[in-house]
């Protein structure tokens, strides 16, 4: 017979007798190893019971892809380096967008990740700025209230259907800007907020006042370009009375540069004054640099 | 408690049957995993790794013909293999070396003070590479038919049966020179 292990006899009776023998754990280490166990799996089943190894699943397919498309934007350069100037429209906008997400997803701790929501959230403003300077240099004389009606609203779902051509209107995609940023802005303000609380319960008074700062330039940004942001994050700027959508096409006079910000704690006080926004509503107006 | 009612429950949710099937499996799971892990920090994660991985994959464990045993077993594998992979990012070379050679490594001489039989025994498969400790592991320590220790190691019964063989003949090669 092949591989006849019978001539082994003496070999293997001794290999048996190895069954108590060999490392092994304590029982406190098997105990602490258990408990980490329970501990885990406690975790996700209490996060999303039924679907948790499909949701993990995605989640490992959806960092793959992240990875991949990462180190096509490091390495390759060309069209993702050239997506960092898209704004809404641009056909390389949604790559521009899908690096982004990939930098969040990327991030691991809490605060780098509040930093990254800040800076897309000041890029959805500098966006929205230049569409509104398109807006002006091309004097399209059509009113954004005639295009979309008073109390229409805007949202992300509309700049996909821009970008495919289906939507050509820029007073659409201007409003689905302001309400993109305005999402993100309120996004970033929380996530920086529970930064900054965690940094002052922790004693680190200094890197909290470094964070409230952020807030307060970001918030600053915000209402220089007449975004609104949650009531949550915008009570101390805001009267937070709701208004109905309202873009008055009179944004030709406005401050235009992306850079218009740098007097921004300063202006979030004159902002604050000039400007009412609501909760739901976003307002344009040139009358704030006036 | 029978092994297959606590998959039941665990399956149903019960965690603290869960627990009860980690405390039935551990030692003897740690013991394989060692086998081919040697830190020993990292056999304790490896550990843990697979039993997070059996909770989850208990949802789709069919009950009928079950060997939660040799199913277990097989998810240890699966994660050690990722576990190497993870590490040198490169697929694990198993080790079947025909040309092994006893004397390359730390002899047995050196290494281990003879004690007793068992203390030689183990001193030889300790000589062993990897993918045979597994083989003689499953098969005459945990006992697993050769079906078995094919589904768990993902080859066929013929590839165990030859390993089988290569394993005993280099153990009995190594004891030779200390005869028992």
């Amino acid at each position: 017979m092949m591989f006849n292990v019978k001539k082994f006899n003496k070999e293997i009776a001794a290999l048996a007798g190895l069954k108590n023998s060999g490392d092994v754990l304590t029982p406190q280490e098997q105990n602490q190893i258990k408990a980490q166990i329970l501990k885990a799996i406690a975790e996700p089943a209490a996060a999303s019971a039924p679907g948790y190894f499909w949701t993990a699943r995605r989640q490992k397919i959806a960092r793959y892809i992240s990875t991949v498309i990462l180190g096509l934007s490091l390495v390759g350069g060309t069209a993702f380096a050239s997506s960092g100037a898209a704004k809404p429209g641009d056909l390389l906008y949604p790559l521009k967008r899908t690096k982004e997400k990939v930098w969040l997803n990327l991030a691991v701790s809490e605060e780098l990740k509040a930093s990254l929501k800040a800076k897309f959230a000041q890029e959805r403003l500098k966006e929205l700025n230049e569409l509104l300077i398109d807006q002006s240099t091309t004097n399209d004389s059509s009113s954004v209230n005639q295009a979309s009606g008073a109390n229409a609203t805007a949202t992300p779902g509309h700049i996909k259907a821009v970008n495919s051509g289906t939507l050509n209107n820029k007073h659409l995609l201007q409003m689905a800007a302001k309400q993109e940023a305005g999402t993100e802005v309120s996004q970033a303000l929380q996530a920086l907020e529970q930064v900054q609380t965690k940094l002052e319960a922790n004693g680190n008074t200094q890197a909290a006042i470094s964070v409230k700062d952020n807030i307060l330039e970001l918030r600053g940004q915000a209402q220089l370009q007449h975004v609104d942001v949650d009531a949550k994050n915008s009570n101390d700027i805001n009267n937070n009375n709701a208004k109905p959508l309202r873009i008055d096409h009179q944004d030709e006079n406005r401050d235009s540069g992306s850079d218009a910000n740098s007097n921004l704690i300063q202006n979030i006080n004159a902002g604050a004054e000039s400007t009412t926004t609501g909760q739901t509503g976003v307002k344009i107006n040139s009358d704030l640099e006036q | 408690m029978d092994i297959n009612v606590l998959v039941v429950k665990a399956k149903q949710g019960d965690s603290e049957a869960f627990g009860q099937l980690y405390d039935n499996f551990a030692q003897r799971i740690f013991r394989y995993v060692r086998l081919k892990v040697q830190n020993r920090q990292e056999a304790e994660d490896v550990l843990q790794e697979v039993f997070i991985k059996a909770h989850r994959g208990l949802e789709k464990l069919q009950m009928e013909n079950l060997n939660f045993s040799a199913w277990l077993y097989r998810i240890a594998s699966n994660t050690i293999n990722d576990f190497f992979r993870k590490k040198y990012r490169t697929p694990e070379i198993l080790g079947i070396d025909e040309n092994f050679d006893i004397a390359s490594h730390v002899s047995v001489e050196k290494e281990i003070t003879i004690k007793s039989d068992v203390e030689m025994v183990r001193g030889a498969f300790d000589q062993l590479p990897p993918l045979y400790k597994q083989v003689l592991e499953l098969r005459f320590i945990q006992e697993f038919s050769l079906d078995e220790i094919a589904k768990v190691l993902g080859k066929s019964n013929l590839s165990v049966r030859l390993l089988q063989y290569r394993a005993l003949k280099k153990v009995q090669i190594i004891l030779h020179k200390k005869p028992l």
